[in-house]
């Protein structure tokens, strides 16, 4: 079936749709939250830093005013007279209740005090505690306490060591975390970070296909069904073929979504060009900076997700991406030409709906099943199970799935061609189907057509 | 011979929507398609245009396979339809566009049309900001202004007003005297009188009445005998044979056997010193052929006409 003459459907509906209130409201929205998100992105490590910038050195100058700090340390495991070479350090008033005060009446000359705090720090079963006690009369901040917290933290970490006579890199060789994965030997492995960072790309990359995909597929749905119901399709007929109509219009809404993705990336890519400078700027200029150590291991981990990124994944994902919208959109097209009237259109797109939400719920399920498997044995396997590879090879879920996953899951370029060929080939038979009842569903008024009835069609059709 | 439509037929599983229908328009002018509600009408232009397929049949333009994408049409459907929301010049645009216009033979059309049709304070307006019969002409204007050689107007004056209906009569005499093939479906019987030459009556899908207008009134012969009086001349037509077939305050109208009985009636009611202020003896109105048509094909008892 001829197709002349889709280009003049392509420009009309193109220009029409970009010329939309609605597309110029969402899209500088949309444009909006990107640059902000991405402008957000490159000042994390600025906030994280800022948020402990001088603070120590500030809180410490408190602490160092305080009259007396009175120190009972009844855990056992350490040797409380070594608080005192703290107190000498820091020039702090200390003194120690174990030996001074063993009946605990400092409390009471905390509580009814000025100027002085009390650190009480006891054992329980296997857990240590570290409590500070601050005078009734407010003369001490809690501020001054949380720093107390940190510094007694410390130092009764370095005592416990030194009474049980290690070192502290020797305490950290014992205490180290253990991360514990399953690998096929001669694959790579993923630290827990990293495993977060492309869960998160996934899911990520998931909705924003979704959205792109099965939006603007309804969107040529709603264009096909007001087209047919505002009878303009009759008019559409006398110069163009139905097929040219649908082709036409689904490669109008492709490249206005290509357009919004455009106008958002380089925006997001914009926002981070311009305010890492200024974020680098900032950072250079203050003082006492302490880092985020987890921030900065999430972003590395970000980075190195998309390090193995070959020409063929891109070229790949953007063959699914073309493929997975024509898919969706011919099936939407198919549906909004069933419909006769204006009141029919939401039940009309209802199977079109499930069949989206289904492709998106399943295209989440590897993302977590990947945290699943950490979260319940600490292991992380690079190895795909069968549910996860059905998912990126069925075209219902690839679209959403297989992009994500073929930029940051270390996937045999087999298992990639074979998602790819499937959901192409599922699209060109869709295509046909579309090709040989369109012309006939196109102009059929009255009922709304049901799934069965398109299916007569096609077979008394051949 | 420029358009020909030979023994076309159209099944939707055991429905036969049309059956082995043929005409043909040898000269530009008007041919009328008529028949009652899901006659087939729409079927058939729907097979001409090239929407719809057909099971058997063909359609011929100068003897060659006619096609609307590579012959010239245009056409104003029976349920109107624009874009709501484009402009006015944007839609004219697209669907000059979409007939292979060029952008300055589109704008020239456009002028023209919107002026002919006194519209142009509307060509950056909204359809759904225009009148029904303002959005009409718009329809109209698409169908004419690629200048084709064949037009079809499927109800074209229905809710027009008399002054609208009068202008679009005159645009369709205009292009008539262009030397334009026109088919023209519609139920407004005395339109249809004014423009057609020749016609199709369809009923259930099946032509049941078809040729040249005049020829068909002829066959029947000058049967309908109209009469006004200022007494009733009921009575003394009765005397003559004859039964009212219609009475009106404003006529009475009797169908004849020979138009003897006719005048044998003017006999009586003169030397009766009737005042008889109208008498005319005259052929079938297409009403009453497309009446006739219909309820013979129905198999009800029809009265002669």
């Amino acid at each position: 079936m001829s197709i002349l003459g889709w280009q003049k459907v392509f420009k009309f509906t193109f220009l029409q749709t970009i010329r939309s209130k609605s597309f110029i409201i969402s899209t500088i929205i949309i444009a909006v939250l990107f640059l902000g998100v991405s402008t957000l992105i490159t000042f994390i490590p600025v906030i994280a830093a800022s948020e402990t910038e001088g603070g120590d050195v500030a809180d410490l100058t408190e602490v160092a005013k305080l009259d007396t700090i009175y120190v009972q340390d009844t855990t056992g495991i350490t040797d409380p007279e070594g608080y005192q070479m703290f107190a000498d350090t820091f020039g702090l008033n200390f003194t120690i209740a174990n030996k001074d005060d063993p009946d605990g009446t400092y409390l009471e000359t905390v509580k009814n005090g000025t100027n002085v705090v009390s650190v009480n720090i006891t054992k329980e079963e296997n857990r240590a505690s570290i409590n500070i006690g601050l005078p009734a009369d407010g003369s001490v901040s809690e501020e001054t306490g949380d720093t107390l917290v940190g510094l007694f933290y410390e130092s009764f970490n370095a005592l416990r060591y030194q009474f049980a006579d290690i070192t502290m890199e020797e305490a950290e060789n014992i205490t180290m975390p253990v991360d514990s994965s399953v690998i096929v030997i001669g694959e790579d492995t993923q630290s827990f970070d990293q495993m977060i960072a492309k869960t998160l790309i996934g899911m990520f990359a998931a909705i924003v296909l979704f959205m792109l995909i099965f939006s603007y597929g309804s969107m040529v749905a709603q264009s096909v069904a007001m087209e047919k119901i505002s009878r303009v399709m009759e008019l559409l007929l006398t110069s163009v073929r139905p097929l040219a109509v649908i082709v036409g219009k689904v490669i109008a809404m492709g490249c206005v979504a290509i357009l919004q993705v455009l106008i958002f990336g380089t925006l997001a890519l914009g926002g981070v060009v311009i305010f890492t400078p200024v974020a680098e700027g900032i950072l250079a200029g203050m003082e006492n900076v302490v880092q985020d150590q987890t921030a900065i291991e999430i972003m590395n981990a970000f980075a190195s997700s998309f390090s193995e990124i070959s020409a063929i994944d891109i070229i790949l994902v953007i063959i699914t991406f073309i493929t997975g919208f024509i898919f969706y959109s011919m099936l939407a097209g198919l549906f909004g030409a069933c419909v006769s009237r204006a009141e029919d259109l939401q039940s009309a797109l209802q199977p079109y709906s499930m069949i989206g939400v289904i492709g998106f719920f399943l295209s989440y399920m590897p993302m977590n099943m990947a945290m699943s498997v950490s979260e319940g044995t600490g292991a992380m396997t690079t190895q795909l199970s069968p549910l996860q590879i059905f998912i990126y090879v069925f075209p219902i879920s690839s679209p959403f799935a297989l992009p994500s996953a073929m930029l940051t899951e270390n996937m045999a370029l087999g298992l990639k061609l074979a998602g790819v060929g499937i959901l192409i080939l599922v699209t060109v038979l869709t295509t046909l189907l579309v090709a040989k009842v369109y012309h006939q569903i196109i102009l059929h008024t009255g009922n709304l057509l049901k799934i069965k009835d398109i299916i007569g069609l096609a077979r008394n059709n051949k | 011979m420029a358009l020909t439509v030979s023994h076309i037929s159209k099944q939707y599983g055991d429905f036969t929507a049309l059956q082995d229908l043929s005409f043909s328009m040898e000269e530009p002018g008007v041919y009328a398609l008529l028949g009652t509600n899901g006659a087939g009408k729409s079927t058939t232009i729907r097979i001409i245009l090239g929407m719809l397929s057909k099971n058997s049949g063909e359609v011929l333009w100068n003897g060659e396979s006619f096609s609307p994408f590579t012959h010239s049409v245009g056409y104003l459907a029976e349920e109107r339809g624009l874009y709501p929301k484009y402009k006015i010049s944007e839609q004219l645009t697209y669907f000059g566009e979409l007939k292979g216009m060029r952008k300055p033979d589109i704008k020239s059309a456009m002028d023209y049309w919107l002026e002919r049709l006194e519209l142009t304070e509307y060509r950056d307006k909204r359809p759904e900001q225009l009148s029904k019969g303002n959005q009409q002409k718009i329809q109209l204007i698409i169908a004419l202004m690629s200048n084709p050689e064949l037009l079809i107007l499927d109800e074209p004056l229905s809710g027009l007003d008399p002054v609208n209906a009068d202008l679009f009569k005159t645009v369709i005499n205009e292009e008539i005297k262009k030397g334009k093939y026109i088919i023209m479906s519609c139920h407004q019987m005395p339109v249809i009188e004014d423009f057609c030459e020749d016609l199709t009556i369809l009923h259930h899908g099946r032509p049941v009445l078809q040729g040249n207008l005049n020829k068909i009134k002829k066959s029947y012969g000058r049967v309908n005998l109209a009469v006004k009086c200022e007494e009733d001349i009921i009575p003394l037509a009765a005397q003559c044979g004859l039964n009212p077939v219609e009475n009106t305050p404003e006529l009475t109208t009797f169908r004849i056997q020979q138009e003897d009985q006719a005048k044998q009636l003017l006999q009586r009611a003169v030397e009766n010193n009737f005042t008889i202020i109208r008498y005319e003896l005259r052929e079938p109105s297409l009403h009453e052929l497309f009446v006739e048509s219909v309820k013979k094909a129905d198999g009800e008892e029809v009265v002669a006409i």
